[in-house]
């Protein structure tokens, strides 16, 4: 069983990558949590600007954070914006391509019309126009709903696609002909063949919704209070950090968010990898 | 015209703007050499990515020997791109006069580019004081801080100096009163020395603060957040705008959520719509008052200032008081250089205004604004203050007029 | 068939075309916020105590612009200005129109992104196909790692990271803005020469991150192709090498490519904007984040309304263009 396993590792080395660099980034908060008190992570906690040294191993920031609390306390609130809008996007676009596809007709021409016209519209752009529209600010969760409202457009694109190919094929005429009915063929023929694009969808997705907020929380239009990854670069620029010399400040976040990029992408490829056996061949 | 630096009527030419439709009429064609202006100097280039000015050829004060043409050829206004764009472009010296910098970005510039000053020379505040002392505002039309002992309590919550360490960094000083102590409005902080000792603005005394809210009832919850007796908790949303609110909006939601008290802090669009209208528990923002008498300063706070619309002399905390309002009243017939009856009338009036604390009085708003004297001399610096400084003041002309090549 | 396709393709772009117009329209105004006025108050503020008649000013304004017209109507002229590009006057640059802005703002954008996408295209397509073909020289392999993780990263963090290492460290390029201060725009090759300094890290942190990922997709396009009978066939007839490569696998491998190509667009956009904002290019990109730090309403949807519209019509061109590049598709509806 261990020996498959490595051996499948070895013809797809960017599913391990990804998958090691997204469980080292789980222990570091895991971890971090049991060891740092993330109290820490709001201001006036600890003393300002101080260099990395053995009692603030990441460094603390002008208003008196700790920022690896700050970084402990942020990444999984960031993730779970991503993890959140990825989901409700998927979930969504899943639901929406197979009634597309599966029905056809008027519905899935009213569907497919719809995520094609919104995937040409620059995606932060209407995020933007929606956090200025709002009255106060944004919470993150409200932020993640936000992400969502657009994240379920290219995975119904993607998704319908694949299973209008899938629905040719002969175990599903095979299906209709027994009689099963449409959701049931939906679920038991149609669902098992599609799990590779849909987790890759998902990864895809939860990236992407990532990057959108820590877009908008730079710009600055983001939940001020929160610790988030996005809002220490926000800080950052802020309090012109590069130029001060504190670079210890934006070189914590900038590592954490290469490696859950990184880390999701070669997730994405991994799963690809599986998805379409076609493109197995190692770099 | 100014009369307080950025604020003032603004003239125009009759014989341009007359007969326009104010709607639409923008003033503004290079060929004709609109806008048109009676300074030195005229606008070539007007752009997203920049406003130049160039002295004109010919000027008519000093064809008639009104006054020197001034020194400076051409002034060119860039945006803002970020503090370390700015702090950048002093140390390479492609800019001479740089937007309002965070206090800590000073000492950075100075090591690298020894020529660059600012108002104190290169030492801390680096600037000099604006009339626009700092308070956190909370809305008195909305309970609880209609009640003046939650107010209080909240003053007492809060320590300033901490906040000046580490919102600034040190370089900024408390305010005890909602105007700044420039010279003239000194002898009304003498006036008042002794109802400030009684009722000390600037106080940080937790235990004080406690007592009062315990004395109204609240008591603290199980998750140690101040609960009234209906079970609602202490609350106090905090918007702010600009640099004032990011500064130190968050050290002030971590000083009051230590205390007990709930707190947030956002920075909204719609800022200035959301304070003017009066929608905010709280807010951080300034007093644009008094500068060498208290009138202005104490009409801030008179009722009818409630429904004054724009940002300057509006009773943003929304404070009534019938008393106040008739001491303002009897304030506005008196000279401005009549210190003594006015410092009377101050007096009762603070008699008032005191013990309620309408807002909560925190910090001086500093300019710091850095100068290059590579190419440039003259600034207006604590050795010369010859106008204020600030760029964006009506008054700058003043200052570009002074300046002589270094 | 062929006018039917275009004309349905047509037919999309306007749904486009409208639909950004209406949310232009109605989301601002979900919010209940009123722009002019908050404007006029905040120049009555720079009148000091002369307030009496700020009531009157923006009810004259309002009635003016149609503002106290019922919604409706002020839709279906909101919908008849944008037709004729008239985004009104901007609030925070009055009397500067927010066409204008955009006017000005627009070349930088479509300059920079236009170079960057098809370099980084190009480019990355080109790679890829190689990596995929397996004669190509081995050290290529090398490449696709840092390409890969170069891709994974968003357009404005390599952005910093460049900024930091190319020009706070070490003094090579300018940080910020398109040219120098003071330079004002003119065809000279100074001139020329100071924008191109002013738009390499920007160009750069979209090129080196963007490649990645046109490598990638092409390298599995490629590998599909190959996998082809009629490549089989090309190569069992003896074509040679080079041939096979050209004209049957990355003649057919490329078509996708311009599918995902159109598709990215509007991601790459908004990678593009934030790029543009930190690095203080004057762009689209900076234009917006101004527009949002002063609340400028009318700015803000003008732009989103003309991106939206020029994306669109830029995947208008690619739909009609791309059946004529693969001869496999029809114009008729699949």
């Amino acid at each position: 069983m261990m020996r498959g396993a490595l051996r499948y590792v070895r013809r797809n080395p960017s599913l391990a990558v990804g998958i090691a660099l997204l469980a080292a980034l789980s222990l570091f908060i895991i971890i971090g949590r049991l060891l740092v008190d993330t109290e820490d992570a709001r201001p006036l906690s600890v003393p300002a600007l101080r260099p990395p040294s053995w009692d603030y191993p990441f460094g603390t920031d002008r208003q008196g954070r700790d920022l690896l609390a700050v970084m402990v306390a942020g990444t999984p609130l960031t993730l779970r914006i991503g993890f959140i809008a990825g989901f409700i996007g998927v979930g969504l676009g899943t639901v929406l391509a197979f009634i597309g596809a599966y029905y056809r007709g008027l519905i899935d021409t009213v569907i497919r019309g719809i995520a094609d016209i919104g995937l040409t519209v620059p995606g932060l752009l209407v995020l933007i126009i929606i956090a200025v529209s709002i009255k106060g600010a944004l919470t993150v969760n409200q932020m993640a709903i936000v992400v969502a409202s657009l994240a379920w457009l290219y995975p119904t694109r993607t998704i319908r696609a694949q299973v209008l190919s899938l629905r040719e094929r002969g175990y599903v005429e095979v299906a209709r002909l027994s009689g099963m009915s449409g959701p049931g063929i939906i679920f038991f023929e149609l669902m098992p063949n599609v799990l590779p694009y849909l987790a890759a969808s998902l990864v895809g997705a939860v990236s992407s919704a990532i990057l959108a907020s820590i877009g908008l929380e730079v710009l600055g239009l983001g939940p001020i209070d929160a610790p988030t990854l996005g809002m220490t670069l926000y800080w950052v620029n802020f309090n012109a950090a590069m130029i001060n010399g504190w670079w210890w400040w934006w070189t914590a976040p900038t590592v954490i968010i290469l490696m859950v990029f990184l880390g999701l992408f070669f997730l994405t490829v991994g799963l690809d990898e599986i998805a379409n056996p076609r493109l197995r061949r190692s770099v | 015209m100014t009369y307080k630096y950025d604020i003032g009527v603004y003239i125009v030419p009759k014989h341009v703007f007359e007969g326009q439709d104010w709607t639409t009429f923008k003033h503004f064609d290079l060929a004709k050499k609109w806008p048109v202006t009676t300074g030195p100097w005229q606008v070539v280039d007007a752009s997203l990515q920049q406003k130049v000015f160039d002295r004109r050829p010919t000027w008519w004060a000093a064809d008639r020997k009104l006054a020197p043409l001034p020194a400076v050829e051409r002034n060119i206004s860039l945006p803002f791109a970020g503090e370390q764009q700015a702090a950048q472009a002093l140390i390479t010296n492609q800019l001479d006069d740089g937007n309002a910098m965070q206090p800590a970005t000073f000492p950075t510039v100075f090591r690298q580019n020894p020529k660059v000053v600012t108002y104190t020379g290169q030492k801390s505040p680096y600037g000099y004081m604006d009339w626009w002392p700092i308070s956190l505002y909370v809305n008195n039309e909305r309970p609880p801080f209609n009640d003046k002992d939650v107010r209080w309590a909240l003053s007492y919550y809060i320590d300033r100096q901490q906040l000046i360490d580490v919102g600034y960094l040190g370089a900024n000083s408390p305010s005890k009163l909602p105007m700044p102590p420039y010279p003239p409005l000194l002898p009304y902080f003498d006036a008042v020395k002794d109802l400030l000792a009684k009722y000390d603005t600037n106080e940080f005394a937790a235990k004080k603060g406690d007592s009062l809210l315990a004395a109204k009832g609240f008591k603290k919850g199980g998750d140690g957040v101040w609960t009234d007796g209906e079970g609602k908790r202490l609350n106090v949303d905090i918007i702010g705008f600009g640099a004032s609110g990011p500064a130190i909006g968050p050290v002030l939601v971590e000083m009051l959520k230590r205390r007990g008290v709930e707190s947030s802090m956002a920075l909204p669009p719609d800022f200035d719509d959301r304070f003017q209208k009066g929608q905010f528990d709280g807010a951080i923002y300034g007093h644009g008052g008094s500068i060498n008498e208290p009138y202005a300063t104490m009409r801030l706070y008179q009722s009818a200032s409630i429904a004054v619309p724009g940002a300057h002399q509006a009773n943003f905390s929304r404070w009534k008081n019938a008393e106040y309002d008739k001491l303002v009243d009897e304030a506005f017939g008196v000279a401005p250089d009549n210190t003594k009856t006015l410092a009377d009338i101050w007096r009762r009036a603070m008699e008032i205004w005191l013990p309620e604390l309408p807002d909560i009085q925190l910090v001086q708003n500093y300019h710091r604004i850095p100068w290059n004297t590579t190419y440039w001399k003259d600034w207006p610096t604590e050795q010369n203050p010859y106008v204020n400084g600030a760029h964006w003041h009506l008054t700058f002309a003043m200052v570009l007029w002074n300046l002589q090549p270094a | 068939m062929q006018v039917a396709y275009i004309a349905r393709r047509f037919g999309v772009l306007l749904l486009i075309v409208w639909l950004a117009g209406t949310l232009d329209f109605f989301l601002p105004r979900l919010s209940g916020q009123d722009p002019v006025r908050t404007k006029l108050l905040q120049q009555a503020a720079l009148g000091g105590y002369v307030q009496g008649s700020i009531d009157e000013m923006t009810r004259e304004y309002e009635q003016r612009f149609g503002l106290d017209k019922p919604l409706w109507r002020q839709y279906l002229t909101y919908l008849e200005d944008i037709s004729r590009l008239d985004f009104n006057y901007s609030i925070a640059n009055y009397p500067r129109t927010v066409r204008e802005l955009i006017t000005d703002a627009l070349p930088w954008t479509i300059g920079l992104l236009g170079t960057t996408t098809l370099l980084s295209f190009g480019i990355g397509t080109l790679l890829g196909a190689l990596l995929a073909w397996p004669r190509a020289p081995r050290w290529m392999g090398w490449l696709m790692p840092p390409l890969w993780a170069l891709h994974a990263i968003p357009f404005f963090l390599l952005g910093l990271i460049l900024t930091y290492l190319l020009a706070f460290q070490v003094p090579l390029l300018p940080i910020f803005g398109g040219y120098s201060a003071g330079a004002s725009p003119e065809p000279s090759w100074s001139f020329a020469w100071d924008v191109f300094q002013h738009a390499l890290l920007p160009a750069l942190s979209i090129i080196l991150v963007a490649t990645g990922g046109w490598a990638l997709g092409m390298r599995g396009m490629m590998v599909t192709t190959m996998g082809e009978d009629y490549v089989v066939f090309a190569e069992a007839k003896g074509l040679k090498a080079p041939t096979v490569f050209l004209r049957y696998c990355v003649r057919n491998a490329i078509l996708p490519q311009v599918t995902a190509l159109a598709l990215a667009l509007g991601q790459i956009l908004s990678g593009a904007v934030l790029v543009e904002v930190i690095f203080g290019y004057p762009g689209i990109g900076t234009l917006l984040y101004q527009a949002i730090r002063e609340s400028d309403h009318f700015v803000i949807q003008g732009i989103v309304f003309t991106v939206v519209v020029a994306l669109g019509f830029t995947t208008f061109v690619l739909d009609v263009v791309y059946p004529w590049l693969d001869p496999r598709i029809s114009y008729r509806r699949s």
